[in-house]
């Protein structure tokens, strides 16, 4: 039986997350690039937020969070994932009330 | 006399620009600065950058006015999220992925009443979209001149030509929402002119040390032929 696309990007999108966060170098380089991809993610789910199936793109970002945690385990996950989820919610509240277009 | 009176009335930028136009500058100040990091060089960094978009808009802005068309500057949050990334990941070694942002164009309807095609046009587009990068090449090469030709010449005035340069190659990628794809869309025998002219001169200046627009457009002419023959004609 073959992946669907959600399954592959998740695939490809955990290794991605995998090898960006094993090249940073320092926590503070690596909590600034994830709170970065936090920002893009808020932005990708204001722009799908009225275009279902939404699951596939759960699917596709928890990959590439889980990838990029695994490759960071040497600094604070729970930080990673906290400045992951507060800045996709912060792009996304801002994108919604109209703050940035 | 009739676009001083629309420059007069029509011409300024909007909050949602400033906002954008002080994100882009800081993000792509920092990035420049980063490789060499002082508070002197990121704040000479961010001015720059920030003149140089001023510059690239307000060209647009004119160019757009002329036509009847609204420009606006929209922050590429994509693009510039990943240049930053790219840029902290690579040590500052990767400065040179300048894709701050775009334009968004709208039609003001009380310069276009009796217009040939009222509605908005890609020809229009494509003119109004790429006198952005020809604005920016031609604010480099002032300050390169500067450096070249007179005694007052400092360095920064290489950092700014360097900027506006790379900034003026990405603007021509055919990618939304940077400057090329409307250029490419609208009228593709004026992207290739643009695009072979800095095309030549990007030549001309890692083989020769020649900074020329001369030698720059009659290149791009030579390249567009070719692609005329061969493409236009051809297919």
């Amino acid at each position: 039986m073959g992946l669907t696309w959600a399954e592959k990007g998740m695939a490809i999108l955990f290794l991605l997350g995998f090898l960006i966060a094993l090249i940073a170098k320092n926590a503070i380089i690596s909590y600034i690039v994830i709170s970065c991809f936090g920002f893009m993610t808020g932005r990708l789910l204001y722009r799908r937020r009225k275009k279902p199936p939404y699951f596939p793109w759960f699917l596709v970002l928890s990959g590439f969070i889980l990838g990029y945690s695994c490759g960071s385990l040497r600094f604070n996950a729970l930080i990673i994932l906290t400045l992951y989820v507060g800045f996709a919610l912060l792009a996304y509240l801002l994108s919604l009330k109209g703050y940035i277009k | 006399m009739e676009l001083l009176h629309r420059i007069k009335q029509e011409f300024g930028f909007s909050k949602d620009e400033v906002i954008a136009f002080l994100v882009s500058s800081l993000i792509f100040g920092f990035i420049y600065a980063f490789k060499n990091f002082s508070l002197g060089e990121l704040l000479s960094s961010i001015t720059f950058v920030l003149v140089s978009l001023l510059v690239h808009v307000s060209v647009q802005k004119i160019v757009g006015l002329h036509y009847g068309v609204k420009v606006e500057y929209r922050v590429w949050w994509y693009g510039s999220l990943t240049a930053l990334i790219v840029s902290l990941l690579s040590g500052g070694k990767i400065w040179w992925l300048i894709i701050p942002g775009g334009i968004v164009c709208s039609l003001i309807a009380k310069y276009r009443v009796g217009a040939f095609r009222y509605g908005l046009d890609y020809a229009t587009l494509s003119i109004v979209a790429i006198s952005g990068p020809v604005a920016s090449l031609t604010f480099g090469s002032l300050f390169k001149n500067l450096i070249l030709y007179t005694p007052f010449g400092i360095p920064i005035f290489n950092d700014i030509y360097q900027w506006n340069l790379i900034y003026c190659i990405f603007s021509l990628i055919p990618i939304p929402p940077l400057d090329g794809h409307y250029s490419f869309i609208g009228t593709r025998n004026t992207y290739v002119l643009a695009a072979g002219s800095l095309f030549v001169y990007v030549l001309l200046i890692l083989f020769a040390k020649i900074y020329s627009w001369i030698y720059a457009l009659i290149g791009g002419v030579l390249i567009w032929l070719i692609y005329y023959i061969m493409i236009e004609e051809g297919g």
